[in-house]
């Protein structure tokens, strides 16, 4: 773990497996993921397109449709008033869940357009969470906290706007809704998924700064789910990089910058025009993301990797996690001195 | 929203106008006058009238004048008195005859919409949300069944098995003893034990589309974005669903009733004619045959205006239940 005070966990997830069982095949969408988020901190997930971000953050909440989909193993552990609960053991529709969603973990997405119901006000879904858990007396207690919250993530109007209809919102101002909305019982945890990713750059901005100074006041911890590394650099304290349904480099924000260890994160780097230095000639990482359908059994990043070692990448059996340097885990044969 | 409804009745208007014309021209259209029908019959019953006498009948409906003309008339004492003209075959005003039978008609018509929305709703959620089970294909079938079935038949083959088992002969509204007595509740009773047959026999033939509607959408519906913010907020899941997707899907449902009416108005007509009822369908048929056009066009005029009226009054019902229909709406 980067940081071994397990007071300050807030979540960890060790080796989870979510797969979805169709009649095809089987979809190991996330296969042995381990990430921890410490209280206040933000981590940032970063991968290509189709590695399970969404799909890890979703098991978080269960809200994996099943079937097909399935936690298949692993641990998903909420450490809350010193007691520790598992996720993963719960039923989706169980009390127990739902007590969890929305008011311990909000959740936003990336589709702010179609994420609010389209026949109730924005008020009326706030303050719905908010009697749901319980955290008002009665509606018009609720209603004047739901003003206050839009207030808060910086809509204008928020007495008249209570009452608009989400197609009466624009898509930065509806995202900022939601953000009111996944906050509304202060959640320790707040999970964004691209939270960011159809809106235009300014309106990206502001909706990062608004997220960074709720964090500042209310003290929660962020899940930041993005392909944008500028965004993540930016905002997140530690770092996940996830291929294939694996979770194949973690270290401090920092160290995967400057240090980046794992042949597939040090390709990403190499795809993108670099951040603070020069600009650099850009490679492209060779080769497609196989289907996940089909995973290779060694090492999955294998058939893209410039450093493929023939008979020790490809060996039958998941890819041992290093410690390489302290608090920066890599699943890399290169970092595995038994190997190498 | 007022200025919509405001908006719509006045769009409505023309409509009613181009109606009340097309029943004018059905008036209008069978070969030979009603006169000539008229005085035809009285001389198969063996009375001859003499050119004057017709000519007097001519004048009494202003016959002698050009079509606009008669159709100004028509209108005219429809608009101003209530009056439609004067029935051939019942020798009774036209208005009388439609009074009498009206509300039957439109107390079925009614009750029908209301029992398909009562069968098709339930079943249309539970089809969805538990998609290719077994109860989802049985649904289905039913709702086939009750879609391919003629009516006609199928209140034949519901009336005969209700009168093997029980012996009760569902012919008319009423019982013989009931018919033409005055309001009681055991005439009321007796005519629960009736009418049911007509509601339910016209209902299965909307509830399949319906039902299909529905599922649809639902199926559509709740695997949208929106379900799993909320899901995500923590609600339990039947109030997720009935809150959230399902009235979203129940809209486009609001919007059938439009054109589900003229269904259910021609299958009361229909189901009215097999099992004898004292609706307005047998008055139009037997109407018809007898080239009685008075009666016959105004029939057609009440029953197409009722349709648009309803029509209109499910638009405005959509409007409101839907935000974004009435912003749309209320926009453009
Ligand atoms: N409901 C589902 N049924 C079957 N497969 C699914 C389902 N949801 C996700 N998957 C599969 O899981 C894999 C991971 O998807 P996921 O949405 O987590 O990717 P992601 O990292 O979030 O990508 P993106 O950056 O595009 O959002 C994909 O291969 C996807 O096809
Ligand atoms: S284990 Fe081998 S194939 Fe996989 S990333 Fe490391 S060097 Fe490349
Ligand atoms: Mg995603």
């Amino acid at each position: 773990m980067p940081k071994d005070n397990t007071t300050d966990l807030i979540l960890e997830i060790k080796n989870l497996k979510t797969h979805f069982i169709l009649n095809a095949g089987t979809i190991r969408a996330v296969d042995g993921v381990d990430l921890t988020i410490s209280r206040g901190k933000t981590l940032g997930v970063i991968g290509e397109s189709g590695c399970g971000k969404s799909v890890t953050a979703h098991s978080i909440l269960r809200l994996i449709p099943s079937p097909p989909g399935e936690i298949v193993d692993g641990e998903i552990l909420l450490h809350r008033d010193g007691e520790v609960i598992d996720i993963a053991k719960l039923k989706p529709t169980e009390e127990a869940m739902r007590n969890i969603r929305g008011d311990d973990i909000g959740m936003i997405f990336q589709e702010p357009m179609t994420s609010f119901g389209p026949l109730h006000t924005i008020g009326d879904q706030i303050t719905e969470t908010i009697l749901i858990h319980k955290k008002a007396a009665d509606k018009s207690e609720a209603k004047s906290q739901a003003v206050d919250l839009l207030r808060q993530v910086g809509i204008p109007n928020p007495e008249q706007r209570v009452d608009g209809y989400p197609h009466e919102f624009s898509g930065g101002m509806r995202q900022r809704a939601m953000i009111a909305m996944a906050l509304c019982c202060s959640p320790m945890l707040l999970i964004a998924d691209e939270p960011t990713t159809s809106l235009d750059v300014t309106i990206e901005a502001q909706i990062l700064e608004l997220l960074a100074d709720l964090q500042a006041q209310t003290g929660m911890a962020i899940m930041l789910i993005s392909h944008n590394l500028a965004i993540v650099s930016e905002m997140a304290d530690d770092i996940a990089v996830m291929y294939l349904g694996k979770r194949v480099e973690f270290g401090t924000t920092d160290a995967i910058f400057d240090n980046p260890l794992h042949p597939y994160t040090q390709g990403l780097w190499r795809s993108i025009p670099s951040v603070d230095g020069p600009l650099e000639k850009l490679v492209p990482i060779p080769g497609v993301v196989p289907s996940p359908r089909d995973l290779p059994s060694g090492c999955v990043f294998a058939s893209r990797c410039s450093e493929f070692m023939p008979g020790i990448c490809d060996q039958p059996k998941p890819v041992p996690i290093v410690e390489a340097d302290p608090d920066h885990f890599v699943a890399c044969y290169l970092y595995d001195n038994e190997q190498v | 929203m007022r200025a919509f409804i405001v908006r719509r009745l006045i769009l409505i208007i023309p409509l009613l106008f181009l109606i009340s014309v097309i029943s004018f021209v059905t008036i209008l259209l069978p070969p030979g006058s009603y006169v000539e029908t008229y005085v035809q019959n009285l001389e198969r019953t063996g009375f001859i009238m003499d050119q004057g006498q017709i000519e007097a009948i001519y004048k009494q409906y202003g016959l002698d004048q050009p079509a606009v003309l008669q159709y100004v008339l028509w209108m005219g004492n429809f608009l101003l008195k209530g009056e439609m003209g004067r029935s051939f075959i019942y020798q009774r005003p036209v208005k009388d005859v439609i009074m009498e039978r009206l509300p039957m008609s439109a107390i079925i018509a009614l009750a029908s919409l209301v029992v398909t929305w009562l069968i098709a709703v339930p079943i249309g959620i539970y089809s969805a949300l538990r998609q290719y089970s077994v109860g989802d294909y049985v649904a289905t079938v039913i709702g086939f069944v009750g879609l391919a079935l003629p009516n006609f038949l199928l209140a034949l083959a519901i009336g005969y098995w209700v009168f093997a088992g029980t012996g009760r002969a569902i012919t008319g509204l009423f019982s013989i003893e009931y018919k033409g007595a005055p309001w009681s509740i055991d005439k009321f009773v007796d005519l629960l034990g009736n009418i049911w047959l007509p509601i339910v026999v016209i209902a299965s033939a909307g509830t399949a589309s319906l039902i299909r509607i529905l599922r649809a959408t639902l199926l559509d519906e709740k695997n949208k974005q929106y379900v799993t913010t909320t899901r995500a907020k923590g609600l339990p899941e039947r109030r997720l669903i009935m809150k959230y997707p399902v009235r979203v899907a129940i809209n486009p449902l609001i919007s059938t009733i439009g054109w589900t009416l003229p269904f259910i108005v021609s299958g009361e007509i229909i189901v009215s004619q097999t099992l004898g009822l004292e609706t307005l369908g047998p008055v139009l048929l037997a109407a018809a045959l007898g080239e009685d056009m008075f009666l016959v066009g105004s029939i057609v005029m009440i029953l197409s205006s009722l349709t648009v009226v309803g029509t209109l009054l499910s638009d405005i019902l959509l409007a409101w239940v839907d935000p974004r229909i009435r912003f749309e709406r209320i926009r453009t």
